[in-house]
């Protein structure tokens, strides 16, 4: 049966003719991207259908290597899993060139499941042995005998190097091997080409210094451009935090994202040392923490184009983790998120997106400090502030004469104390403005 | 009053369409913009009649869409494949013509409707088997058996993905 290509101009004279040889491999690129998003194994099916659609489908789901040890079984069956993709992948040097992103999913290091692998550690690739001399002064032996696995992923990330992505999960830092994982990184110069980081851990990262390879390595990455940490508990000693501590330099981070922060995270640290930060997302119940660092954002950040602070609400878990929860949280006036606006705006000039979701405390005081201060403000998002009314805020947008605002997003929903005046003020201030707002003030707005 | 544009399909067919309606297709859009003002009709030499029947259709339903989509819509989307009803009715062709739809809104370039090919395509893929696959489409497998192996070799590293 013939393949040829079905061309559309001329009539079909073969109903029957198959139609799918006939659509170019751009469009089974962007059908496949469809399928992709949908699920990677369909993917990894249309792969399996013929050659054209072979060409396509591989490397968009090599693109992501997951090396996972959670799926895996037992501690023998993990190691030679990976020792057998260590050997596929020597010898596809193709499909290590399509690979972009790398996710290595590593819950076991905490857990004894690696007690067997000693045996298996002997016959890794030269490389490593000798780090693993280099350090075995500092390590006791029972702890290198637990590292078998990750020599194999460092031969895996050599060879699919360079990439894009990373994303580590579970990766306990002080779990036996990171140590070395993060030496080795550094000493190969791998992933040097990293613009995106991502780390899920519900573990406590703890740095007595500064001088971790772990935020060695960060600071040696120059294209790093985002930063996500979620969950994990980057915490720095006490001494460190106070006088300024820099976790890492870069002058390439753009975008830091800290989810699920707990109220033991230090964020300082994190933004001081990144003077290039255009775009900050904390998301976490740790007010004290976000204050702080709200207060130095204009020093350490002038660049910031956008913030977003989500102030969870307060979660039983972490009360019972800690006894100065409350304590820690209570922390009036002079720490409060409201307060800090008006030096954070009048600090980062180039702020374009402000948002400030969960704010109980947020008032007019806070508002007002937007309004005046946050004249370059493209959007700007205050939810579930309740305390809100807008007082005052008219006659500062009206004081303010001809002077167009580049205000066009406005979202106040959840702030059920807003008064139609201000939104009417706005609207005339701010022309094309699109607003969110409690539904009763939407009538108000649009006469 | 609205001006008409002439659109000539591959077997010769004259369709008068409302000008703004032809500039669902950027392709079209941008011939117009060259071309300024002319009662010359714009030849198709890659679209059918039945095939450019069913286009001008689907720009007539939708002529009241927004232009131009923000990014962020068409992330959205992108991410399922869910197709709006009456999409759906309209994209209920047999396979050839869902394909030459396809073929031609890529040609006169209207990504909405190459959407809505691209999901019923995907859509017609979830799930399957190759094997599934190639009998949906009436794709001949052509691999040789070493190839065969190698593909078995790769899938075994998308078990855990």
């Amino acid at each position: 049966m013939s393949t040829s290509l079905d061309s559309p101009h001329s009539p079909s004279l073969h109903p029957l003719r198959k139609p799918s040889p006939s659509l170019p491999a751009e469009l089974l690129h962007e059908i496949f991207i469809h399928v992709k998003q949908f699920s990677r194994r369909d993917v990894v099916a249309c792969s399996a259908v013929c050659r054209t659609w072979h060409g396509v489908a591989l490397p968009l789901w090599w693109e992501r290597l997951t090396l996972d040890v959670n799926c895996l079984g037992d501690a023998k069956s993990i190691y030679h899993h990976f020792k057998a993709m260590d050997q596929f992948l020597t010898k596809s040097p193709l499909h290590c060139s399509y690979v972009q992103k790398v996710v290595i999913n590593l819950n076991i290091l905490s857990g004894e499941g690696e007690q067997t692998l000693g045996s298996h550690g002997l016959n890794i690739s030269g490389g490593w042995a000798e780090e693993r001399t280099n350090n075995l002064a500092q390590l006791p032996r029972h702890r290198l005998s637990r590292t078998n696995i990750l020599p194999l992923i460092i031969s895996i990330l050599t060879m699919v190097s360079p990439i894009r992505t990373l994303q580590l999960k579970g990766f306990n830092k002080d779990s036996l091997g990171a140590d070395l994982f993060f030496c080795a990184l550094i000493k190969r110069s791998l992933l040097r080409h990293l613009v995106c980081l991502k780390v899920i851990d519900q573990e406590r990262w703890f740095f007595p210094d500064g001088d971790h390879p772990f935020l060695r390595w960060l600071s040696s990455l120059r294209h790093l451009h985002t930063v996500h940490f979620r969950g994990l508990n980057l915490e720095f000693s006490s001494a460190l935090s106070t006088s300024r501590t820099i976790a890492f330099r870069s002058q390439s981070l753009h975008t830091l994202i800290l989810t699920e922060v707990s109220i033991w995270q230090t964020i300082e640290p994190l933004i001081v040392g990144c003077q290039a930060l255009r775009s900050l997302e904390i998301v976490g119940y740790h007010r004290l923490s976000l204050v702080k660092c709200l207060r130095q954002l204009p020093r350490f950040c002038p660049q910031l184009e956008h913030l977003r602070l989500v102030v969870m609400a307060v979660d039983s878990n972490a009360v019972s983790h800690s006894n100065t929860f409350m304590g820690m949280n209570n922390i009036g006036t002079t720490l409060s998120i409201e307060t800090s606006i008006e030096p954070l705006l009048r600090g980062c000039r180039t702020l374009r997106t402000l948002e400030v979701f969960g704010v109980g405390e947020m008032g007019d005081v806070g508002l007002k400090a937007m309004v005046q201060y946050g004249r370059g403000l493209h959007t700007l998002a205050v939810r579930d502030s309740p305390k809100l009314t807008g007082d005052g805020i008219e006659a500062i947008l009206r004081n303010a004469g001809v002077v167009e605002r580049a205000l066009r997003h406005l979202d106040m929903v959840g702030c059920s104390g807003l008064r139609g005046e201000l939104l009417q003020a706005l609207v005339e201030t701010c022309p094309n403005l699109h607003t969110m707002v409690p539904p009763d003030h939407l009538k108000a707005y649009r006469k | 009053m609205t001006t008409k544009v002439t659109l000539t399909s591959s077997d010769n067919e004259n369709f008068s369409v409302n000008k703004e309606i032809t500039k669902r297709s950027i392709l079209i859009k941008n011939m117009l913009e060259d071309v300024g003002k002319s009662d010359t009709p714009i030849p198709l030499p890659n679209v059918n009649s039945k095939v450019l029947r069913k286009v001008i259709e689907w720009c007539e339903y939708h002529c009241m869409d927004p232009l131009a989509p923000t990014n962020e819509n068409t992330e959205n989307q992108k991410q399922n494949t869910d197709i709006e009803d009456w999409d759906q009715k309209f994209i209920e062709v047999d396979q050839e013509t869902l394909f030459k739809i396809i073929l031609a809104t890529n040609y006169l370039n209207i990504k909405p409707l190459l959407d809505i090919g691209c999901k019923t395509i995907t859509n017609m893929i979830k799930g399957k088997s190759p094997e599934e696959i190639y009998k949906t489409f009436n794709i001949v497998n052509n691999f040789t058996p070493k190839e065969e192996a190698q593909i078995r070799k790769e899938n075994k590293w998308a078990e855990d993905q």
